[in-house]
């Protein structure tokens, strides 16, 4: 199995931002959606090179 | 009056040929006239200051020694803990906090050694950014341009000294805080080996990486302050140093004579790729991502609105990144570190470049990485942040060329190996190849 199967996604959307935000207790207000979502695909673009290396590394 | 020279200011206070309460005075002037252009002092700690140059010039008066940085000003990044102080990291959300009870340890190693602690320095809130843009205290201008960024995030420090207005200053390194400002304002900047200077009283920001490092205006000014801050003497050279060029992506991403300087200091050097360095940078950034916003959580929850909007919708995407993808990128930097150190083991410094360009315009900071526009904010440290990931030294020297905006290259060595990097760079000052260029304009005048 690979690193990207066994590491869970990023929230990407809305919905699961707030999920996640609460089960941290973390409010998450709507002036600060916009910016959170878009930080969150800067992280994701980064994970998903971090894994894919990550996995030919150790290939 | 120009403070250039720290050792030739402590020079002239224990020979007597100057006061410590003169070469205050001049300064706290200099920083009256001409720090507010550069938004890079955010206190000055005059009363202090002055309290010090008096016990200075007493011990002086008696007959003693002061120390080897005797009477020499210099200021602190806005995270180091001053007694009596709220430490704020930058931020208004601490301005009100309770005040620091104790200086953090390296201003305690450099008050003992004569130095004299005279402001705090502007930086990105909570580290957190390559461009000192600070919603709180505004943005930190390149002395060199008042129109361009002095990079950050340690940009306060970098400023106040390319500018003269202090000889040497602290600041903070995480993914290239010091090496990135360094390189836009054409000073001297040192990421340590990783934990290798006293972080007692600094307020993190990724505990990973996090390290302090002094900027200064000369090698022989660097030595001295990190003789201070070490206790260590310098060893003896055993043999020539052996030196590699980074190549890919370093190569690929770099003003031209970057690439030229490099190749004129080591023409018959290895070129040596890092494995991987994408990789690398994309875990460096998730660490501190996760990191950063773990530190943060709590505050963000009761008062997410104190904050700097861009740090803090950077620190709350942080804090809901899956704990699994940290556990995995730190996974990642420990097999990495064994490659590198496997890599590297036949050479003592490694050649990059700093930026991958000159300071980026205020009025539209972005920086141009593999063909696209990104914000400066972000991606300055695209060269320093692989480095950080490795735990290695790292020296940003300024190139030397008169009449240009300035820009660094990295001198990379093994780790705990900062003098065989001091070294070098004695020889590339001698030679001319590198150097700090002071600013045409508003910041000239007689040098002290």
């Amino acid at each position: 199995m690979s690193e990207a199967m066994r590491v869970p996604a990023i929230p990407l959307t809305d919905k699961d931002v707030l999920a996640v935000a609460a089960m941290l207790d973390l409010p998450i207000l709507p002036a600060c959606m916009p910016g959170v979502l878009a930080n969150l695909a800067l992280l994701d673009r980064h994970a998903r090179i971090l894994l894919a290396e990550g996995d030919a590394e150790c290939a | 009056m120009r403070m250039t020279s720290a050792t030739a200011i402590a020079q002239a206070v224990r020979s007597r040929e100057v006061t410590a309460q003169a070469v205050l005075e001049q300064c706290l002037a200099g920083l009256e006239r001409e720090g507010g252009r550069l938004v890079a002092v955010t206190r000055v700690l005059a009363d202090r200051a002055r309290r010090d140059a008096a016990a200075i010039d007493a011990v002086v008066a008696a007959g003693g020694d002061p120390g080897p940085l005797a009477a020499v000003p210099y200021g602190v990044k806005d995270l180091f803990d001053v007694e009596g102080l709220p430490t704020t990291a930058g931020s208004g959300l601490y301005a009100d906090a309770p005040p620091a009870t104790a200086d953090a340890d390296a201003i305690v190693k450099l008050r003992k050694a004569g130095a004299v602690l005279v402001a705090t320095l502007n930086m990105d809130e909570f580290a957190y950014g390559f461009a000192t843009i600070n919603a709180h205290h505004g943005t930190t201008r390149n002395p060199h341009d008042l129109d361009r960024l002095a990079g950050g995030s340690s940009g306060g420090s970098a400023a106040i000294v390319a500018a003269g207005l202090l000889p040497f200053s602290l600041g903070s390194d995480t993914n290239g805080s010091v090496r990135v400002p360094a390189s836009l304002t054409g000073i001297y900047g040192l990421k340590p080996t990783h934990g290798g200077l006293p972080m007692g009283g600094v307020f993190p920001f990724a505990h990973s990486f996090d390290d302090v490092g002094p900027f200064t205006l000369s090698i022989q000014d660097m030595q001295c302050v990190w003789s201070v801050l070490t206790g260590k003497s310098f060893a003896p050279p055993t043999r020539a140093p052996r030196i590699a060029r980074l190549g890919g992506r370093f190569r690929d991403n770099a003003d031209p004579e970057q690439i030229d300087a490099i190749d004129a200091i080591a023409p018959s050097a290895s070129l040596v790729e890092l494995p991987d360095i994408g990789a690398a940078r994309s875990a460096a950034f998730l660490i501190t991502a996760s990191e950063g916003g773990a530190l943060h959580r709590a505050a963000l929850a009761r008062d997410p609105m104190a904050f700097d909007p861009a740090t803090r919708d950077r620190l709350i995407a942080g804090a809901l990144l899956p704990p699994k993808l940290y556990a995995a990128a730190q996974d990642f930097k420990t097999r990495y570190r064994r490659r590198i150190d496997a890599l590297i083991a036949d050479y003592d410094v490694l050649l990059a470049p700093a930026t991958p360009c000159v300071a980026p315009p205020i009025a539209d900071p972005r920086v141009l990485i593999d063909g696209v526009w990104s914000p400066a904010r972000a991606d300055l440290g695209i060269h320093s942040q692989p480095i950080s990931f490795t735990g290695l030294p790292s020296l940003c020297v300024p190139l030397h060329r008169p009449d240009q905006l300035p820009i660094g290259i990295q001198l990379i060595g093994k780790a705990g190996d900062e003098d065989t990097l001091f070294r070098f760079a004695v020889m590339l000052e001698e030679e001319g190849r590198i150097g700090v260029t002071s600013p045409t304009g508003l910041f000239q005048g007689d040098s002290l």
